[in-house]
């Protein structure tokens, strides 16, 4: 059945996650240029009524074996225009669109009006028109073929302490990996520290990226404790429909990597239900 | 504080592409951290801090001036004083030499600057919070840069 859900997924009532990413990476369109961007807000400006700029996302494709762990690219235009990311947003706060000449990416994030999180096959169903509408753009403006190397599904998860004063001591409760134990007592707390980890898709099809650190939360100021799960994937071809398998598999892993990682007992906080 | 977001809250100067504004602390220069935990206590201050009866600081001004501090971390400047404004907004100033820049985040989350160079010459005005390049500008003009380039 078209976009199931997986049922044999861990399922949480009150996962952690505010935010939920999915995206592309395709080659250069080598006949974009800056005033598409806007040309593309004109057709989407009905539903993202807003738009801002950001410096591009560098390229970082996975790769494996004596190709290395990953092809970087960074974004410095030497000659020609400069090179930008154009965020385009709808009135709830809520979807997000980013656009730059290799890449296209999907947010949706948790806001006050929408505070339940919005589960996967829904956000995955709006990436796949969105994507359709911006592939109608390229072809009708003949900016160049999209061939997709790489498609990616992230979680930002935002956990808030529980009580401890010191963020870092709370480490060891939420992740089972982070055991806080010192070959002595000469060291305090950690005043702070960041776990950072990587893992292969299986069959070399990709890698999970998993990081976990205390962050300052420029909403409300706070410290807290901020869980990024990020699966990269290489799809099979740079076909549409091998994205979306890409896509589906970057699901499994990082929602199947994030109940590995972390604990039973913020599970129960989370009410898991499988 | 409640968590609302509001007109100009949403514009985030972005390395990534995270939507939410958030700054790791391994990562923060211990003056950007120290900056940001000056805005939290800012965001702590009861109505009426001012003894005038002036509002909390606003939940869009603790966004946008976070993302602010954030964004000018990237750069080599001088440590930032941060202050609340009456109202419910949040001040920085910046000098460098004779030189001064002050940026203003008002309660609702948009920009004001005011620049006065060596010479005693002074710019204001408000700061478009769709891209930061001018708010780069700015800060290059600070450092003594007068042909500063536009950047994204």
């Amino acid at each position: 059945m078209k976009n199931a859900p997986n049922q044999s997924l861990p399922k949480f009532d009150k996962p952690p996650v505010t935010e939920m990413v999915i995206g592309v990476e395709f080659s250069d369109l080598s006949n974009w240029n800056i005033p598409h961007f806007g040309l593309f807000w004109g057709q989407i400006r009905n539903e993202y009524q807003h738009c801002s700029v950001n410096p591009p996302l560098d390229s970082l494709i996975e790769k494996f074996g004596a190709q290395g762990r990953q092809e970087l690219s960074l974004k410095f235009p030497v000659v020609g225009p400069p090179d930008v990311r154009c965020w385009y947003f709808d009135k709830s706060l809520t979807w997000l669109i980013q656009i730059q000449r290799d890449r296209f990416i999907h947010n949706w994030r948790k806001t006050p009006q929408s505070s339940e999180y919005s589960r996967f096959y829904k956000i995955r169903n709006r990436f796949e028109s969105e994507w359709r509408r911006f592939r109608d753009f390229v072809a009708s403006e003949s900016l160049g073929e999209l061939e997709i190397r790489q498609c990616e599904v992230t979680y930002f998860n935002q956990i808030e302490p529980q009580g401890a004063q010191n963020l870092m001591s709370e480490f060891s409760d939420i992740f089972p990996c982070w055991s806080n134990k010192l070959s002595g007592d000469f060291l305090p707390e950690p005043e702070v520290a960041a776990l950072k980890a990587s893992y292969v898709i299986a069959e070399n099809q990709g890698r999970l990226h998993i990081t976990a650190q205390p962050v300052f939360r420029h909403a409300d100021a706070k410290e807290i404790i901020q869980l990024q799960v990020t699966a990269k994937v290489i799809p099979a071809s740079s076909d549409f429909s091998d994205a979306l398998k890409a896509i589906d598999l970057g699901h499994e892993w990082a929602v199947n990597g994030f109940a590995n990682f972390t604990s039973a007992k913020m599970h129960d906080l989370w009410e898991r239900k499988q | 504080m409640p968590f609302t977001r509001a007109q100009n809250s949403y514009h985030q100067y972005s390395a990534g592409p995270q939507w939410d504004g958030v700054t790791p602390l391994a990562q923060a220069s211990p003056w950007l951290l120290s900056a940001l935990r000056k805005v939290a206590e800012l965001a702590n201050l009861p109505e009426g801090w001012n003894g005038y009866g002036s509002p909390q600081i606003q939940q869009p001004a603790v966004e946008r001036v976070s993302n602010v501090l954030d964004c000018l971390s990237a750069l080599d400047l001088p440590t930032p004083q941060i202050f609340p404004v009456s109202g419910g907004g949040i001040q920085i100033e910046l000098r460098q030499d004779q030189r001064e820049l002050e940026i203003e985040v008002l309660p609702d989350g948009s920009i004001e600057y005011l620049l006065v160079t060596e010479n005693g010459d002074m710019f204001e005005g408000p700061i478009p919070s769709t891209s930061r390049g001018e708010l780069l500008c700015l800060v290059y003009k600070l450092q003594g840069n007068q042909t500063a380039a536009f950047q994204f």
